[in-house]
């Protein structure tokens, strides 16, 4: 079995396309992190003895942190109404891209200031506009927590349009497992020989899903070890609704930062094992190798261009489950949190249990499929 | 040892591509001969158990190879009529890949790999990629992965096409020494094929077998339908259209005709004794001139 596993991955590995697809991909990664992590966009200018000081990249983040630092902790009125008045930029400041030496004010990259000013709390004169924070957030308020929060910010972002580029990458090197082999009249000798229909076919699928795990897992572990080297930890307590990008400004619950990590990865994996599932079984149902790819392509980007918020959320939410969006994450997360009986919990947990039947399902449909083909 | 045909039918929309055919083999070399299009790679997928049939069941020493899936198969050596290679792979490597399907260790494999690898004439390439071979080269690593697991069941379909004649001739020496207790079913339109490695052959058009025997027997359903004449050049288009033309020698002003037809095609045509390719132009000429041939 394990010589069948070892064949098919180099079957997998072996194609200019996917060496070309993967070389795309790693340089994909490359410029995410370095734009968004490594060290990040980072960009600090400063008064400093009257004169102008820019700092930028590595040596921005701890100076960053340690303007976060001081501010770290639940957001009360009286903290927001400190920073608006220390920091007060007005917006005709922020257009002309400049700061006034004179001022000892931090400028252009300022986290703390960026989300108040965000969030309301913000005139367009730079001062305080008297906007409470259980105005602007809510029940949620008491429980939210401001500090440096970029590295798993930008992280996530980053290895979601990773995970998003895999999922394409994962098509390509799926697709043909069974396909090709119907393509290329090889599913005759396969399915004459003795181990053809069970070994050699579940040896297909787990090593498509080898594939796919030990390139999530991958992806995952380069992009967090990263993260973890130049931003550290500082952050994972903070609240996603408070990051400096607000691209999750609007989830409904408390969520921090290592929580959303540990969501972001059931999405991503979840998404991942459903799609490939999902590619085995068009595989071994397509006609050949470039119809099952075209398919399952389809059907992998096809949701994310599909209106889902103008459906009932009862209905959306299906759509915010499928492989693509899921991984995408905005629209799980800003899904309120989901009640049964009286358990609640958040949505991304539906992604536990539908992997888990579509993974069964792709698995036996995929099996059945190509241990029973007509070969033509 | 016995493969046992009965009334198995094969059916795709209207189309009978195999129609209630009934035959036992048994050990030795089966030449299955046809046009294209008579259904003999249709009947091979199903004695294979790679298609299901519509209607009836072929059986191994009384067993229905469906229902005996995994022991069949084990004994069960094939090579289809066209198939890919992995283009990447070494000789050795996929011969190493279809052992591990055929379920042989791994060590036994290599030894096999290299046994079989030699005896078809690669040894000397089967550290170079397959999409360097000929198509000579890609046949003749065919039959060494038909013969990995030394099946008692060998199912060669059109083996020979596309090979020069030289590679046929070596090719059906190959399935000669190979054929030692074994049922060898090898189909073919090329005649040659047969005629000198099979002991039985099977005539098969529009799905149905139309003459079983051995070589000579069957050669024997068109005696007197056999003819030879010399005609001046001149006469040879009217009659290639009013006749089924065997082989055509010009000498000089005169052409020498052989002709296979139920009368005598002119005064001066002599009978002559038939051969399998008579036997098979009287049975297929139509077919194979409707095939572009």
């Amino acid at each position: 079995m394990r010589q069948l596993i070892e064949f098919e991955i180099k079957k997998m590995l072996r194609k200019p396309l996917v060496w070309a697809a993967l070389l795309g991909l790693v340089s994909f990664i490359a410029i995410m992190e370095y734009s968004w992590v490594v060290p990040g966009y980072a960009d600090i200018q400063m008064a400093e003895n009257g004169q102008k000081v820019t700092i930028k990249g590595f040596e921005a983040i701890p100076v960053d942190k340690e303007i976060c630092a001081s501010y770290h902790g639940s957001v009360t009125d009286e903290k927001v109404r400190t920073i608006v008045e220390t920091y007060d930029i007005p917006d005709s400041v922020w257009e002309a891209n400049d700061i006034d030496p004179n001022r000892e004010y931090h400028y252009v990259h300022n986290l703390v200031y960026n989300i108040l000013s965000s969030n309301g709390f913000v005139n367009p004169d730079g001062s305080y506009s008297g906007q409470t924070v259980e105005e602007a957030f809510g029940d949620m308020a008491p429980e939210l927590i401001l500090g440096y929060s970029t590295g798993w910010e930008c992280t996530i972002y980053a290895l979601l349009y990773s995970f998003l580029l895999w999922g394409c990458i994962v098509t390509v090197i799926v697709s043909p497992v069974f396909s090709e082999e119907y393509t290329i009249h090889m599913d005759a000798l396969i399915l004459t020989g003795i181990h053809g229909r069970k070994k050699c076919t579940l040896a297909k699928i787990i090593s498509a899903f080898f594939i796919t795990i030990a390139g999530s897992l991958l992806l995952l572990g380069i992009c967090t070890s990263l993260m973890l080297t130049v931003h550290g930890t500082a952050g994972w307590d903070c609240s996603v609704q408070l990051g400096e990008l607000g691209y999750y400004d609007r989830v409904p619950y408390s969520l921090n930062w290592l929580q959303a990590y540990g969501f972001a990865c059931i999405a991503w994996f979840g998404g991942m094992l459903v799609l490939t599932s999902i590619v085995l079984v068009v595989s071994a149902l397509g006609k050949s190798s470039f119809s099952a790819l075209v398919i399952s392509f389809v059907i992998y980007a096809i949701p994310m261009f599909l209106p889902w918020n103008i459906l009932p959320d009862s209905v959306a939410l299906w759509g915010y489950l499928l492989p693509i969006t899921q991984m995408q994450l905005l629209k799980l997360f800003e899904f309120d949190l989901l009640k049964i009986g009286s358990i609640t919990f958040p949505p991304v947990y539906l992604a536990v249990p539908i992997t888990v039947i579509v993974l069964i399902v792709g698995i036996l449909w995929s099996k059945k499929s190509f241990s029973q083909h007509q070969v033509v | 040892m016995e493969l046992r045909i009965e009334n198995l039918t094969k059916q795709y929309g209207t189309f009978l591509a195999v129609n209630d055919l009934n035959a036992v083999l048994t050990c030795g070399v089966y030449g299955l001969l046809g046009a294209n299009g008579a259904g003999k790679t249709t009947l091979m997928r199903l004695l294979c158990d790679i298609q299901s049939p519509t209607a009836g069941t072929v059986s191994y020493d009384g067993q229905n190879i469906r229902e005996n899936g995994d022991h069949y198969r084990n004994i069960l050596g094939y090579l289809p009529q066209d198939f890919g290679y992995y283009p990447d792979f070494t000789a050795m490597k996929f011969l190493l890949y279809m052992s591990a399907i055929k379920g042989l260790s791994k060590g036994y494999a290599k030894q096999r790999s290299l046994e079989l690898l030699d005896e078809v004439g690669l040894l000397q390439v089967k550290d170079k990629k397959i999409k360097t071979f000929s198509g000579g080269m890609k046949q003749r690593l065919g039959i060494a992965q038909a013969m990995l697991n030394d099946p008692k069941i060998l199912i060669l379909d059109e083996p020979t096409a596309g090979l020069d004649p030289k590679e046929r001739v070596r090719f059906r020496n190959l399935i000669s020494s190979f054929s030692r207790n074994k049922i060898v079913l090898l189909s073919t339109h090329i005649v040659s094929d047969v005629e000198y490695i099979a002991g039985d052959i099977l005539v098969m058009k529009k799905g149905k077998f139309i003459h079983e025997g051995r070589p000579d027997e069957i050669i024997h359903s068109i005696d007197g339908k056999v003819w030879e004449c010399r005609v001046p050049n001149g006469q040879v288009p009217s009659l290639e259209g009013r006749y089924n033309i065997g082989n055509m020698r010009t000498e000089g002003e005169n052409t020498i005709l052989r002709i296979i037809s139920e009368e005598k095609p002119l005064e001066s045509a002599l009978n002559a004794a038939p051969n399998l390719e008579d036997l098979y132009l009287y049975y297929f000429n139509d077919e194979e001139s409707s095939n572009g041939k």
